[in-house]
């Protein structure tokens, strides 16, 4: 693929079924994911194990969900208003306790950790980002401070620029390490 | 009716029989301790040796056997008394027990045993240890006395020569023994063993003729005119030694042992010498300084005397005062009068050699000196020996304590007492659970959500300034025409539905009022019912088409190199080609989704612009990619939401938010610094 991808529009066509056989698979894995899963939580429910109820809910869900797809079809509002309704507010609740977390966190870094650069410089920044996301100091439209502000907000860039080099070198590594062999399989 | 007779003893008192352990004669209830006595162990008591010791003193008188010299007579190894026993015993018929206890008793020289010596070695090392600093100053002041006796022997001794001329064939110590009166108080001090010392050559040895009239007048001239004669008749000169035949001896010994009214006023010391008996004054007893030990020093000649007097007593150190220890109720009134024996240093060989023979037979003695270092170790001994026996001579050696020992016992008796008792314990450092955080965390969210609930939501003030991407983003979107066509992609979550919309909806409304074409694309399958509620809040037909592409980006790289392929090669979806698009809008709350897009199929086709709507906290990632021109602009997070009107927002509750995230931060700072200031506190109490 990535002789291809230099060689363009020659190997495009190559390319192009290399990458349906890829969603092909992935879409057969998705199937033998599920289907793993149901099997999976219909044995804990025949062998009585322990937490077996939710194994339960969840294959009663799970034959629920696909038979109303199967019946009023992936794009009927009902369906959709269904499925919205249970999984919305599951998961924003799911994000809300990950915000309790990191306040919970950044309460206790401190003292886990003492003080140090790492949590110093994690608390400093913190609390600079947190002043400027009140909005209290950009209403206050003094030029001097915005430009400070401005200043400020473009730090994060800089993270990021080192951020994704070090994912880019990373990639490359990977790669160059699985095409020589000397990285081994997840379950080595 | 099955007593053994040959195991009871005889009283002798009565002549009957008791039993072995009886201390008693059960028939006239006379004492049978001595009966008791082991075979080769000293008396215990003075009193049995006073009772007894008269008759054999005048046995010894009458017997003319007893005239013999000393070597015939006794051994120094054997006592009378012990011979006599020994006698007696050999004419019994011993038992085989008495008889093997004997040979080993013979045969090992300490028979007293290994532990029980080293019981008492230990007793006395630790005695010794403490008695270190007042034996220290008693030999000061004794030091003192010695020097100043000295002094003035030395001055009579010059003196003497022409005395001892002037007398007809009276040797000097004869006059001396004349002038000595014996005194009870001075006959324990006659049992003191002590090595003599001298430092001079005098003679040593006399005739038998003059051992006799030396015994003679000793003992038979009254006392008083004997004294009152010898008043004048001279001092002593210094280092004059007096020898002492076994006549002498044995007259020393009846002396020691038979206190009769003749001999009761009898005193080694001359009248003129009396002084010395005085009460110390408190100055000489107090502690030996430097500067006397410096002026002892000038006299080498008195100071080798004292030295060799003070080594001589330090020869026998140990024994002899553990053997004292071990019966103070013997020694304690001897030491007494030590003080006015050592004021006459010129009597010690006398009476050395006096109490030579009364070794085994007479209470366990002390030399001189080491009589005087024992009254500090006595007196210190005291205390302790109340706890103990008062006769510690009654207990068997092998059941004596150490103090060690001692402590252990009493530590063991306390942890008994202490058994069963309830006691505070150590208690478990309780480490706090943080529950009154938590409660203070949910109680502080709690609040903060309900009051931003009740006051409603506020919308963004539209004066609020927008980030650069934000400004970028408006700015492309008025620049798009009404034939212009929008692809808009919708990946993202149900959990980040809210602020997506709320950032999203305004935009999508906007672009629909300028005639925009929009067209609506998912990779996820939960984007078809989270694309419903957008298009809703965005005031967009409910029949909408929203495409659903498998494979994700993949498919879209796909279509990307060769859209020909991709247009009949998959009928299941409308959306063939990229191409037409103007602008791509990336509504995703995934920075790698973006990224994908940005960096797969954007190189294939130069003619898209891609701009993005995306959470707040995936926006630096993507600002990088808006600073190089790939993106031409994103709005991030609720701060760029103030594009439109956003009904399904509430920025004050963001703001409340945001504010309890800034108290618990810096709540826990100050936790943690109280808690090291506390510690620091307690560590400086400490």
């Amino acid at each position: 693929m990535l002789a291809a991808m230099f060689f363009v529009p020659q190997g495009s066509g190559i390319l192009g079924v290399v990458l349906n056989w890829v969603i092909i698979v992935a879409g057969v894995a998705l199937l033998v994911a599920i289907a793993s899963l149901v099997l999976t939580h219909l044995r804990f429910i025949a062998k009585g194990k322990k937490g077996f109820l939710l194994s339960l809910v969840l294959v009663i869900s799970f034959l629920a969900t696909l038979a109303l797809g199967l019946l009023l079809g992936v794009d009927h509002s009902t369906f959709l208003g269904f499925v919205g309704a249970i999984i919305r507010p599951i998961e924003t609740a799911l994000l809300g306790l990950v915000a309790l977390i990191m306040m919970s966190a950044a309460m206790k870094i401190f003292r886990e950790r003492g003080w140090s650069a790492l949590t110093v410089s994690f608390g400093v920044s913190a609390i600079i980002f947190l002043i400027l996301g009140l909005g209290f100091l950009q209403n206050l439209n003094i030029p001097a401070l915005n430009e400070v502000i401005r200043f400020v907000e473009a730090l994060p860039m800089i993270g990021a620029r080192g951020l994704l080099i070090g994912i880019g070198i990373g990639l490359l590594m990977m790669a160059f390490r699985v095409l020589f062999g000397m990285e081994g399989s997840g379950n080595d | 009716m099955t007593e053994d007779h040959s195991e009871l003893n005889l009283c002798p008192n009565c002549g009957k029989e008791n039993l072995p352990m009886a201390t008693r004669c059960v028939h006239c209830g006379s004492d049978l301790e001595a009966l008791f006595t082991i075979f080769g162990q000293s008396q215990s008591s003075d009193e049995e040796a006073e009772e007894s010791l008269p008759d054999i003193i005048e046995e010894i008188r009458n017997d003319p056997s007893l005239q013999t010299p000393v070597e015939e007579q006794s051994s120094p190894e054997l006592a009378p008394a012990d011979q006599i026993d020994e006698s007696i015993l050999n004419s019994e018929q011993l038992p085989d027990w008495l008889t093997k206890v004997r040979e080993r008793a013979q045969e090992e020289g300490d028979a007293i045993g290994d532990l029980a010596s080293g019981t008492i070695a230990m007793d006395a090392a630790r005695s010794e240890e403490a008695s270190a600093g007042v034996e220290g100053e008693f030999n000061a002041w004794i030091n003192r006395i010695r020097e100043k006796s000295q002094q003035e022997n030395n001055v009579r001794a010059r003196q003497l020569p022409s005395e001892n001329e002037d007398t007809d064939q009276v040797p000097e110590w004869l006059q001396r023994i004349r002038a000595l009166r014996p005194r009870p108080e001075e006959e324990i001090t006659h049992e003191v063993k002590t090595v003599p010392t001298y430092a001079d050559d005098l003679p040593r040895e006399w005739t038998d003729e003059a051992l006799d009239e030396l015994r003679r007048q000793a003992l038979e001239e009254d006392q008083e005119q004997e004294t009152e004669a010898l008043l004048s008749a001279g001092v002593p000169t210094e280092g004059e030694e007096l020898p002492v035949e076994p006549e002498i001896e044995g007259a020393s010994e009846s002396v020691q042992e038979e206190p009769g009214p003749i001999e009761e006023d009898f005193h080694n010391i001359p009248d003129d010498e009396e002084s010395y008996l005085e009460p110390v004054p408190g100055e000489d007893q107090e502690p030996f300084t430097e500067a006397e030990e410096g002026s002892i020093a000038e006299n080498p000649g008195e100071a080798e005397l004292e030295t060799g007097a003070i080594e001589a007593s330090e020869e026998e150190p140990g024994s002899r005062v553990e053997e004292d220890l071990e019966q103070p109720g013997q020694d304690v009134p001897e030491l007494e009068d030590s003080q006015s024996e050592e004021a006459v240093p010129e009597e010690a060989p006398v009476e050395s050699e006096v109490s030579e023979p009364a070794e085994k037979g007479a209470p366990e003695s002390v030399p001189a000196e080491l009589e005087d270092e024992a009254v500090p170790k006595e007196l210190e001994a005291e205390p302790e020996e109340e706890e103990q026996p008062p006769d510690s001579a009654a207990v068997p050696p092998d059941l004596l304590l150490l103090r060690d020992q001692q402590d252990r016992a009493s530590l063991l008796a306390s942890l008994i007492e202490q058994e069963g008792r309830v006691t505070a314990g150590k208690q478990a450092f309780r480490k706090p659970s943080g529950r009154a955080g938590r409660l203070a965390v949910a109680l502080l969210l709690l609040i903060g959500l309900i009051v931003s609930l009740l006051i409603g939501p506020s919308p963004m003030p539209t004066d609020a300034p927008k980030s650069m991407p934000a400004l970028a983003l408006s700015d492309q979107t008025r620049t798009l025409a009404e034939s212009d066509q929008v692809l808009v992609v919708l990946d993202y979550q149900a959990a980040t539905s809210r602020e997506l919309e709320a950032l999203a909806a305004p935009m999508l409304e906007q672009l629909h009022a300028q005639g925009v074409q929009l067209s609506f694309l998912t990779t996820q399958p939960s984007g078809l019912f989270l694309a419903q509620s957008l298009l809703k809040q965005a005031g967009l037909p409910e029949d909408t088409l929203v495409e659903f592409l498998p494979g994700s980006y993949l498919s879209l790289i796909n279509w990307a190199m060769d859209p020909a392929i991709s247009a009949t090669g998959d009928d299941l979806v409308r959306l063939k080609n990229l191409h037409p698009f103007r602008l791509v809008l990336l509504v995703s709350d995934s920075s790698d989704h973006i990224r994908g897009w940005l960096e797969q199929i954007a190189p294939w086709i130069e003619s898209l612009n891609f701009a993005a709507v995306t959470t707040q906290m995936e926006a630096p990632v993507l600002s990088p990619y808006f600073d190089s021109g790939q993106l031409v602009g994103y709005a991030a997070g609720i701060a760029d939401g103030n594009i439109g009107a956003q009904s399904t927002f509430s920025y004050r509750a963001y703001r409340v938010g945001l504010l309890l995230m800034l108290v618990m931060l810096l709540l826990g700072m100050i936790s943690k610094g109280e808690e090291d200031a506390i510690r620091k506190e307690e560590e400086r109490s400490e």
